[in-house]
């Protein structure tokens, strides 16, 4: 082999290294962050289990909590009412006490009502039931006897069963969103539309207010300790679900719940 | 007409009309990009002025020379401003003094003036090729790049030096032999075609580079 040859050889050698070394740089910087994304997601996929095992843990805890003061308490404050009304049989005196004993009575049965509410917010009875329309149905029912606003619900296409762990954070966002009405939207009328197509479950819930939900909600998401918005975003993000708020005209906001996919699993 | 001629003229053919592309998309290049488009144009006005002073006075020896030292000046400029390290950047900014020294040695006293500078031209090489590697390794271990999950090949740069790399890579041999053979009249086709092919190739990989950075601005 002569010394031209091995230039040729050389030449060409260097070429192939030169293109070589292009493509392993290539090849292991994509490596790398290929690598890191993977411990990314596993990371990621660590917290939503460990959000997921804290929302299932809260909401053992709430029903709990539900049962024991609808059971207990509700049932205790159900005699002392049932023994109101046998005493006010027996009352023959008429210094007044007749009337004391009536409104004793009527402040039992605001009790009663107000436990009924809070076990209700606490577990929705009506989400087991009956379902997630029927169950914010009952809710816009309790949420108009306790407050101000007046809030209307429309249903259409609702006879597909929804899964139960997705109805529920459904219906915990509604319920912090109607919180969030109330808070900030000086609202006199909220309407909550729900809608269900065999793939798409869509839920709109407007008010008349002021408008500023949205602002406050845009300030809240850039704060740190904006747990309303949050817990919004990470239920909705555990079932695959979305949140969008737009300006109603004339005035208002409208937040518009999607979630694909939400039927239960079948078998 | 030789290979070598044929792919030289097809190199220079694909370098003229890239700098069309290179040209209206000027404005859509950042500082870097343009030090490798100002490389681009000294590549054309190299191979032109190569091949005519070639036909007209049959050597142009002088001319390559010339031009190694300028384009070596550009690449020097472009290294300066795409690598960060601080050790290195200094480095790149003072050995074109010494390197244009040894030019001027090579030229007047070691080869001479009708010949190739051969020496400066492998220096020059070997130099521009650390240059690149350091850049690949810079890359390589950019952990801003990482986290951001940025990959390398959406960056101009990026290819812009793997078509640098290439040229070097396969031209180094070429360079340090050239006025070896050239004594000796042992001329070959092969060596300069396969320059001329990495020339090709390092105008495809400067094209995708544009393409890059048409896509990193838009």
């Amino acid at each position: 082999m002569n010394i031209v040859e091995i230039v040729i050889i050389g030449t060409a050698v260097m070429l192939m290294l030169g293109i070589l070394v292009v493509v392993l740089v290539i090849f292991q910087q994509k490596q790398v962050i290929q690598h890191k994304l993977a411990l990314r997601d596993k990371d990621l996929e660590l917290q939503r289990e460990r959000l997921v095992a804290v929302l299932q843990g809260q909401e053992q805890e709430r029903k709990r909590i539900a049962e024991d003061l609808h059971d207990e308490v509700g049932a205790q404050l159900s005699v002392l009412k049932l023994n109101l009304g046998q005493l006010s049989q027996h009352l023959k005196t008429g210094n007044g006490e007749a009337e004391r004993l009536k409104e004793t009575k009527e402040f039992t049965d605001t009790i009663i009502q107000h436990l009924r509410f809070i076990s209700q917010s606490l577990h929705p009875q009506a989400l087991d039931n009956l379902g997630l329309s029927h169950a914010l149905d009952s809710f816009c029912s309790l949420m108009n006897k306790n407050k101000q606003v007046e809030i209307a619900f429309k249903t259409s296409g609702n006879g597909h069963l929804v899964d139960r762990e997705k109805a529920l954070n459904v219906y915990r966002v509604v319920q912090e969103l109607m919180n969030n009405i109330l808070k900030h939207a000086q609202a006199s009328e909220v309407l909550i539309t729900y809608h269900s197509t065999p793939s798409l479950l869509s839920i709109d819930v407007e008010d008349n207010g002021n408008g500023r939900l949205l602002d406050s909600l845009d300030q809240s998401r850039r704060k740190t300790g904006s747990l309303g918005l949050k817990n919004i975003e990470s239920r909705l993000n555990i079932i695959g679900g979305s949140i969008n708020f737009a300006k109603r005209t004339p005035t208002g906001t409208v937040a518009q719940i999607r979630v694909e996919n939400y039927q239960p699993a079948i078998g | 007409m030789r290979i070598d001629n044929i792919i030289f003229y097809i190199m220079m053919g694909i370098e003229c009309l890239l700098l069309i592309p290179f040209t209206l998309n000027y404005r859509l290049l950042d500082k870097t990009g343009k030090w490798a488009y100002y490389y681009l144009v000294s590549s054309v006005v190299y191979a032109v002025g190569a091949a005519a002073l070639a036909r007209l006075f049959k050597n142009n020896l002088w001319f390559s020379s010339f031009m190694d030292v300028a384009q070596f000046v550009i690449l020097s400029v472009y290294y300066y401003k795409i690598i960060k390290n601080n050790f290195v950047r200094p480095l790149i900014k003072f050995l074109p003094i010494p390197a244009l020294i040894f030019f001027f040695v090579d030229f007047f006293k070691l080869e001479g003036v009708a010949a190739y500078t051969s020496i400066f031209g492998t220096i020059r090489t070997f130099l521009l090729l650390c240059y690149g590697m350091i850049f690949f390794a810079q890359l390589l271990f950019d952990e801003e790049l990482v986290k951001e999950s940025v990959f390398i090949n959406s960056l101009p740069n990026f290819w812009f030096n793997a078509g640098l790399f290439i040229y070097l890579s396969c031209s180094f041999l070429d360079f340090l032999t050239y006025n070896f053979f050239l004594k000796l009249s042992l001329g070959d086709a092969t060596i300069p075609a396969l320059v001329f092919v990495s020339g090709i190739l390092e105008s495809i990989l400067f094209y995708i580079g544009l393409l890059k950075a048409k896509k990193l601005r838009v």
